[in-house]
């Protein structure tokens, strides 16, 4: 049998691959390659950088099932059911969230234009764009905290059937990586200035991207659960 | 994340918790998992001989802990057991002990029957097959074998592994609370599942639905760990398609689980909110369906059975070459196959639920693409084979058992086509032959791949061979055992036979098969007892076996040239990598292997 042999010759090597996810992009040698720090190991910067980021992308992904479980169980019950929401339960608020969807949606975009600053190190510009983000973030929480107490309020608890249970389960569930969210971001932010820039800048960027991941699940929920 | 990555430190004094228990090596991590693997095979299995036990002989006392036949007819006391349950039984049953309640006098109660067979398969997939599989051998083979020093993540890596302590501490609680544990076999489906009042077990059900839930969180760990490693941590050189096939196999099973497990967690929370905050998901008087639990198990069931048998083909596609001194047939096809197998697995939920009243187009729709499925799996089978043809083959231990694992894959995946057929199923669902089907894919397909890979890289994981004659002795007793327990189920299956009985001499047309179901059991007495062979060897070799070399099988793949054991950091000088993991019998050259650091 004919063995195929494809050997990669010596200089190549030497090159400093750059990841493309292509077949033949060999992870990086490091620079100043001691033995100490092959493979890709964890004393290197870029490396762990890339590392974490791969992760983060890993991590939504698994969220994202999560959630398509809970949409799966919503969208069974909602279009099996003959009238929804069932008539003894109330409608649920529709402008106000309206409103709110669209404060959260912002608050995404200010997190957007923040990460795009990222790599300019205007730390101001920067800063500031979070803060916005994060207020928007808290006014999206704080609003959606008061529709629960009203709807609490008119009867409808984890306990009201389907409809309830699936409304708190879903939406509470968004909730909490919410609330998760901005507290991540939250110190993130408050711990990002001139000097730890450098250092602070992957964590920005990781919990910007989880609240990218909470913002853009939030109009699917919300067509399928308010509309 | 990024913090946890930067803890490894280099070489400096360990202390015994730091080596031994809170390791961040991935090696320790690995033979950690392999352990947890074991202690748990001998419960699940001791689950299974009682289970066992049972349908051979309905309601006689177990053997050694039950009362004598004396005891039982004239109450006389006469062996050291029946003291025991003549005292224990005596107290008023308020008092009684934990034996007491579930087995009186030795006898098997139904409450307690059912939670036998359920806990042996939730034990056997969850706490057995996937921590070996993907915790045991992901974690020692994978920085090992494309050539880098720990996983991306080690700090997340030593967590993922006591998370799934925890995870396994809450499920063993559940033997121990009121009620007893769950007892809707390992699937749940509700309203048995959801409503205690059906089955009067209440804690036992909320623990096995919050261990699977935390089991889920320790798997999420590893697989983002698993992914990111193999995807950026990989020697110079060591391209996607110059992985060896467990590494490729190993990667699809982490998508697999990360995609697969949040699905499973998103109905274990409904579940458990149905039974403790009063919801109504899956009760129809609510409003809710009891089939939706049947859609998101499955939706992540299937998947799961390829997380347990992907592992156990990569191991196989390893060691065959190696021992059949030849290139794996069909490389890139392997690859192909077990992607479009994590592929598929995803769209063929719907064949667990042929019965379940669905939309027979639906069903004629699950029934082809279940039967799809099949191709990869005869692409790999016939790859395997190809790669076996006009090998210059050695049956050494780890060969045999790769073997095995081919053949009974086979078995099960032929069974499986059966089931896949609609018309047919509506005849064996739920029968043994169902039982007949799991146990050759998973006992016969991934714990031969267990064995395998045991025997293949002990060497490499604690510096010493394995017995040969105890191994050999093992081999034979395990395949021909196995086949004796598992063939004659499909005969049961065909004859009717329901799975999750309590006493099948209570149905007439059942009562010709007391002579097989005993030979069944005989057969499971003599297959589990012969595992002891395979642990007593597996540790008196780590501490006594012969002294290992670094490559003692002629492989070619990273791990082999790292000394024996690698010392944390795995590799003396960088590896780099020259070519692909299988070329064995290169035309002129003076060895019949070629390392993949070697340059030609
Ligand atoms: C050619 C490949 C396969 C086909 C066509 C196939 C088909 C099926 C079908 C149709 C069923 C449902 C039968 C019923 O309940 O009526 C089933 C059950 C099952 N299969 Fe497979 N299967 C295949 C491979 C595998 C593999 C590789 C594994 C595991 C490693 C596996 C594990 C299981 C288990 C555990 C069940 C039983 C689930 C339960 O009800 O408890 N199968 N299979
Ligand atoms: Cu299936």
């Amino acid at each position: 049998m004919e063995v195929k042999r494809d050997i990669i010759p010596e200089v190549r090597l030497k090159e400093k691959f750059q990841f493309d996810g292509t077949d033949n992009a060999p992870p990086p040698l490091q620079n100043g390659d001691d033995g100490n720090n092959f493979g890709g190991f964890n004393e290197n910067q870029e490396l762990s950088k890339r590392n974490a980021i791969i992760a983060m992308i890993l991590f939504l992904g698994a969220e994202v099932m999560l959630f398509a479980g809970l949409i799966g169980a919503f969208i069974t019950f909602k279009f099996g059911a003959e009238v929804w929401p069932p008539s003894d339960q109330p409608r649920l608020p529709l402008d106000i969230t309206t409103v709110n969807t669209l404060v959260l949606l912002l608050s995404g975009g200010f997190m957007v234009r923040a990460l795009r600053l990222l790599k300019s190190y205007k730390i101001n510009k920067i800063k500031n764009a979070l803060w916005i983000t994060l207020i928007l973030g808290i006014v999206f929480l704080s609003i959606q905290g008061f529709e629960w107490m009203r709807l609490i309020s008119y009867g409808v608890t984890l306990k009201s059937g389907v409809f309830g249970g699936t409304f708190y389960l879903l939406i509470g569930c968004h909730a909490i990586h919410c609330i998760g969210a901005v507290l991540w971001l939250g110190i993130a932010t408050f711990k990002f200035n001139k000097s730890s820039a450098r250092s602070q800048s992957l964590n920005i960027s990781l919990a910007g991207m989880y609240w990218l991941l909470v913002v853009l699940l939030w109009p699917v929920l919300f067509i399928f659960v308010y509309l | 994340m990024s913090e946890a990555s930067a803890t490894v430190h280099t070489t400096h004094e360990q202390t015994f918790v730091s080596k031994y228990i809170i390791s961040f090596d991935h090696k320790m991590i690995g033979k950690q998992f392999l352990m947890y693997g074991l202690i748990m095979l001998l419960l699940g299995g001791a689950l299974a001989l009682m289970v066992r036990w049972q349908l051979a002989y309905p309601e006689k006392p177990l053997p050694l802990i039950g009362a004598s036949e004396n005891y039982l007819e004239n109450s006389e006391v006469t062996t050291f057991m029946d003291g025991l349950w003549d005292n224990w039984l005596s107290q008023d049953s308020d008092d009684q002990n934990w034996l007491t309640k579930r087995m009186p006098v030795g006898i098997i109660t139904p409450a307690f029957y059912n939670a036998l067979f359920t806990m042996h398969a939730t034990i056997m997939v969850f706490f057995v097959v996937m921590p070996i599989l993907v915790g045991a051998f992901g974690n020692f083979l994978i920085p090992l074998m494309i050539g880098t020093k720990d996983m991306a993540f080690p700090a997340l890596n030593m967590l993922s592994f006591w998370v799934a302590v925890i995870a396994a501490l809450i499920m063993m609680a559940g033997f121990f609370v009121p009620g007893g544990h769950a007892a809707t076999g390992w699937t749940g489906y509700p309203p048995l599942s959801s409503d205690p009042t059906w089955t009067g077990v209440d804690w036992g059900q909320n623990l096995w639905c919050i261990s699977l839930i935390v089991l889920g969180v320790s798997s999420l760990m590893g697989s983002i760990n698993y992914i990111t490693t193999i995807l950026n941590m990989r020697a110079p050189g060591m391209t996607l398609m110059r992985m060896p096939l467990v590494i490729w196999s190993l990667f699809i099973v982490a998508i697999l689980l990360l995609l697969a497990l949040p699905v499973l967690t998103s109905a274990l929370a409904m579940l458990v909110l149905d039974r403790l905050a009063g919801t109504t998901f899956f009760n129809i008087e609510g409003g809710g369906d009891p089939l939706l639990w049947q859609h998101l198990f499955w939706f992540f069931g299937h998947p799961e059975v390829y997380i347990l048998i992907l592992p156990a083909m990569g191991i196989a596609s390893e060691i065959i070459p190696v021992f059949a001194r030849k290139p794996i047939f069909g490389y890139k096809a392997m690859v192909y196959a077990m992607a479009s197998l994590a592929f598929l697995g995803w769209i063929v939920w719907g064949h667990h639920m042929f019965q379940s009243g669905m939309n027979p187009t639906l069903g004629a729709t699950f029934m082809i693409s279940t039967m799809v499925i099949a191709v990869p799996s005869a692409i790999k089978t016939f790859n395997w084979l190809g790669t076996l043809w006009g090998g210059n083959i050695k049956f050494s231990i780890p060969m045999l058992n790769s073997i095995a694992f081919v053949s009974m894959f086979v078995i099960g995946g032929l069974s499986g086509i059966f089931m896949a057929s609609n018309a047919v199923d509506i005849f064996i669902h739920d029968t043994y032959f169902i039982v007949a089907h799991i146990h050759y894919v998973v006992f016969g397909g991934s714990i031969f791949g267990i064995f395998a890979a045991v025997y293949y890289w002990f060497p490499k994981m604690f510096g010493r061979m394995m017995n040969n004659k105890f191994a050999h002795i093992h081999f034979w007793i395990s395949i021909v055992a196995f086949n004796c327990t598992f063939f004659p189920m499909h005969i049961l299956g065909v004859g009717g036979h329901m799975r999750r009985i309590y006493n099948p001499m209570q149905y007439e047309f059942l009562q010709n098969f007391e002579g097989m179901n005993i030979f069944i059991t005989l057969s499971a007495f003599v297959l589990g007892f012969g595992q002891l062979i395979f642990l007593y060897n597996a540790f008196y070799s780590a501490f006594k076996g012969k002294k290992a070399e670094d490559n003692p099988w002629k492989a070619n793949t990273l791990e082999w040239s790292a000394p024996t054991p690698p010392p944390h950091g795995n590799f003396l000088t960088p590896p780099t990598v020259y070519h692909g993991p299988y070329e064995y019998s290169v035309p002129d050259m003076e060895e019949d292997f070629l390392p993949q650091i070697e340059k030609r």
